[in-house]
């Protein structure tokens, strides 16, 4: 397991426009969820709820430029539920061996701090079909789990709206 | 009667509707055991290639693949070695490019002439222009394998080995082993597997 916080600016800031000499500074924090794994068990057992929660698990990749392209759907969608609950986990299917060159830049670059996954175990024959048996191996792909439902699509997203009407699907 | 015909048509009828709203990504395709249509496509060589260009092979070997998606590029050598390989046993590789290069100018023609030519590839390399025929197989993604037998009939769908990024990490050879099983009249075990890859329309 591996969590990393990081702070990523600090700024200065010094009224110029009056006659305070306040020094107004700010501190930026940003943390990067990430959680490294070869087995997506733990992340099944956690999202396997009774509560009312709603988990949209998307899987994706920085190389997959529909993956890139959906994800501000997503990550909008999540933010607007702030108050229904629903939790987004992102899980990467990039490279195990580019963490560090890749997918952090990215989730840096992107502000990104919903949980994600780094799934590394690259024997996709062994664990794709748990995810959903229909599901051969393109992403992105998504699932939503919710109360013991699950709903699966191998496919990606155009808007919100479409993301929305998806994860209603599930009910 | 006539209750249970009422019954069985409401039945039908309620099947019917929650068949579901989204189509899943991939409905159809061939199957294990289904004959391959016939098809032509223009190769990076200029020249056409045809399915039927086969009949005298054990089998062909057809790949799914693309020029820029990182799965397929790792492959790439593997794939060169396999041709080179089972070429001579009677199971070549034809590669198929199913991507639009209307949406992805990476997987035009040109751009495949180049890849064709910085890489060697023995294998004819052709596009699915139209996008026609990668539907009639049901590709997914890139690399995506169909392995037919010497009368076109499909028995070997999914991924070529179990360890795309590192060669040397592969433990499981499905699809040399798949050559093999039909090589010598046996059914390949398994018939299907998946893997991870950038969907076909992976460009949208």
């Amino acid at each position: 397991m591996k969590h990393y916080l990081l702070i990523i600016s600090l700024g200065l800031c010094l009224s110029c426009n009056t006659a305070q000499s306040t020094a107004i500074s700010a501190v930026q924090v940003q943390e990067v969820n990430l959680t490294t794994t070869d087995d997506l068990t733990e992340l099944e057992r956690r999202t396997d709820s009774s509560t009312d929660t709603t988990y949209v698990i998307n899987f994706w990749a920085t190389w997959c430029k529909p993956c890139v392209d959906e994800m501000p759907y997503f990550l909008a969608f999540a933010k607007k539920s702030r108050t229904a609950p629903v939790k987004l986990i992102l899980v990467s299917l990039d490279f195990p061996d580019q963490a560090d060159s890749r997918l952090i830049p990215y989730l840096m670059d992107e502000g990104i701090t919903e949980e994600v996954w780094h799934m590394t175990n690259m024997d996709y024959n062994a664990w794709i079909d748990e995810v959903d048996p229909s599901w051969e191996g393109s992403i992105p792909a998504t699932l939503v789990k919710k109360q013991g439902k699950r709903h699966f699509g191998e496919r990606s997203f155009e808007s919100i709206a479409q993301l929305d009407r998806f994860v209603k699907q599930l009910n | 009667m006539k209750t249970l015909l009422s019954t069985v048509f409401l039945l039908a009828l309620a099947a019917l509707t929650i068949q579901g709203v989204t189509a899943p990504a991939t409905e159809g395709g061939y199957d294990i055991g289904d004959k391959a249509e016939n098809f032509t496509l223009k190769g990076v060589d200029g020249n056409m290639h045809s399915l039927s260009d086969y009949a005298e092979s054990n089998g062909v070997v057809i790949i799914f693949t693309c020029n820029h998606c990182p799965y397929a590029v790792m492959y790439e050598d593997r794939i060169i070695d396999l041709h080179n390989k089972y070429a001579d046993r009677g199971f070549p590789v034809l590669a198929i490019n199913p991507n639009d290069p209307e949406v992805v100018p990476g997987d035009s023609f040109e751009n495949m002439i180049k890849r064709a030519d910085e890489k060697s590839f023995p294998f004819p390399y052709v596009m699915d222009e139209g996008q026609k025929i990668y539907p009639k197989f049901g590709a997914t993604k890139t690399p995506h394998v169909f392995l037919l037998d010497k009368e076109m009939v499909v028995r070997y769908i999914g991924a070529i080995d179990n360890s795309p990024r590192d060669a040397s990490s592969v433990t499981e050879t499905y699809l040399e082993d798949a050559i093999a099983a039909v090589a010598a009249d046996k059914a390949p075990s398994p018939a299907k597997t998946k893997a991870i890859g950038c969907g076909v329309k992976c460009s949208k």
